[in-house]
């Protein structure tokens, strides 16, 4: 899968600031490599505890 | 992400997928094209003072595509859920950085890599994890239970993403982060490779 496709994966299902953060130089294949990505459940983070 | 595929391929797939890693559970050795272990841990810049007195075997079976802990900071106290844990050293990395107030549920398709997992814990300097056999598309906890949510290189070979994503979505709690590191497709795939069912554990 795409890296583009990754990110509109994770926003479909309904993460918010979905972010490709980069790739990591982790290549499986000449076609594919490692890459970060965060996102966030929508609401807002409590302490925890 | 997957409805073109039959009952079989998905059968022929899972299955493949656990042979590898019932494999990489005793060596990762010979199973990825990419550094593993210790080398692999260097060349992603985990820093050495998160890992320096883990289990030496828990180090060499580190089989990561990326460092998902680069993406920002586990907090004191925070549950973190790591998907397609293997062997579990990032599982014991999250453990590291929650601190003895935090959890962390490390989960893999392996029973082989759970197995070792709760073997090479119990030689940690901290006791604030645990492992268990399940799959992404159907997690078993309850709504709202983590902080935290990382993956590194096991996201990809999960065959219904979509619904593996909502069960993500389902167990963080509002706010809570997904912390991802995976193999992406950089370069399309020529015609004689692409559709191929090998490619999901090759």
């Amino acid at each position: 899968m795409p890296g583009e496709a990754l990110l509109t994966l994770w926003q479909d299902a309904g993460f918010d600031q979905v972010k490709l953060a980069g790739y990591t130089g982790m290549k499986s294949s000449p076609y594919t490599e490692g890459v970060l990505l965060s996102a966030e459940k929508p609401g807002e983070w409590s302490v925890p505890g | 992400m997957t409805t073109d595929l039959t009952n079989q391929e998905k059968t022929l797939i899972y299955t493949k997928i656990l042979e590898k890693y019932a494999r990489a559970a005793v060596s990762p050795a010979g199973s990825f094209n990419y550094p593993t272990g210790v080398q692999g841990l260097r060349q992603l810049s985990y820093p050495e003072e998160w890992w320096r007195d883990f289990p030496p075997a828990l180090s060499e079976l580190f089989c990561g595509v990326g460092n998902p802990f680069s993406l920002g900071p586990l907090r004191p106290g925070e549950t973190v859920l790591d998907i397609g844990c293997g062997a579990g050293f990032d599982a014991a990395v999250a453990a590291r950085l929650v601190g003895r107030e935090g959890r962390v549920v490390g989960l893999d398709i392996s029973p082989e890599m759970v197995i070792r997992a709760w073997e090479l814990s119990a030689n940690l300097p901290f006791r604030n994890g645990s492992f268990q056999v399940a799959s992404a598309e159907c997690l078993p906890f309850p709504a709202r239970f983590f902080d935290v949510v990382t993956s590194n290189g096991a996201f990809n070979l999960v065959i219904d993403k979509d619904q593996a994503a909502r069960e993500i979505l389902r167990v963080l709690k509002p706010g809570g982060r997904l912390h991802l590191a995976d193999m992406a497709l950089v370069t399309p795939l020529p015609p004689e490779r692409a559709n191929r069912i090998d490619n999901w554990y090759q």
